[in-house]
């Protein structure tokens, strides 16, 4: 497959895998009230990998399909080859910046879960996080 | 580049623009998701969502969900072989699918259903 080629499929491919996560990311958060995305729910569906790995394949498919769909505007709006360029260093620094971002936040949280029992979240220690009853699971549950 | 206003390219236009829209969302939605590194501000941020606004541009941001994932699933079975005939079909099943979806769940966001 050559690398126009490539791209374009990336982009279907993301698009579709973004039609299952956001699906899933509504119906688990946005149609479930705030207390679906308290902090401590949120870190607890963290813990587990399976849900690492869908975040990590979200934020991927998301930063790809995002950044390359602008990038199609751009080839067909901007005119002038340095004008180009410069779009496309801005696109590929903002795609960079928060993929890292949000990969920065996915190491924190399993940083987070890898300490002791009662202090493993940040929360705890300041005890401004709620319980974790949403989801009835206790905090000090955590290995 | 010429235009020509039917289905197709409304559909296009809808695309264009919806896509736009969700990348500028992408911004402060990542803003609120690098705030989980701070718990409390992180709480305090989140404490904003229960209001009215807040609801009302959740069913915004879904409303635009369902226009682009709509479009471009309709997209990928063109190019996966559906007759092209059928473009128009598939244009207003996803339009009116997306819209039976909104407002199911546009209801239930704003606490209108059990």
């Amino acid at each position: 497959m050559k690398g126009r080629t490539l791209f374009w499929f990336l982009e279907r491919a993301s698009g579709a895998a973004l039609a299952f996560a956001l699906a899933l990311h509504f119906m688990i958060i946005h149609f479930k009230g705030p207390d679906a995305f308290q902090h401590g729910n949120i870190f607890l569906r963290l813990s587990s990998p399976s849900w690492l790995a869908f975040y990590l394949v979200f934020l991927s498919a998301l930063i790809y399909h995002g950044s390359y769909g602008l990038w199609g505007i751009a080839v067909e709006y901007v005119k002038g080859a340095g004008a180009l360029k410069t779009v496309k260093t801005l696109l590929l620094m903002a795609a960079t910046a928060l993929f890292a971002a949000g990969l920065w936040v996915l190491a924190d949280s399993q940083i987070l879960l890898s300490n002791p029992p009662g202090r493993c979240y940040r929360c705890h220690a300041k005890g401004s996080i709620p319980s974790g009853r949403a989801l009835k699971i206790p905090f000090d549950r955590r290995p | 580049m010429r235009y020509r206003p039917n289905t197709g390219f409304f559909a296009f236009i809808l695309n264009r623009l919806t896509g736009v829209l969700l990348a500028l969302f992408i911004l402060p939605h990542f803003l609120i998701i690098w705030f989980l590194r701070d718990p409390a501000k992180y709480e305090a941020i989140r404490g904003l969502c229960t209001r009215p606004a807040a609801k009302l541009s959740e069913a915004g941001l879904l409303a635009l969900v369902l226009a682009h994932g709509g479009n471009g699933i309709r997209v990928i079975l063109l190019e996966a072989g559906a007759p092209t005939r059928s473009q128009k079909i598939l244009f207003w099943a996803a339009f009116a699918l997306g819209l039976l979806v909104l407002a199911v769940a546009a209801r239930h966001m704003t606490g209108g259903a059990p």
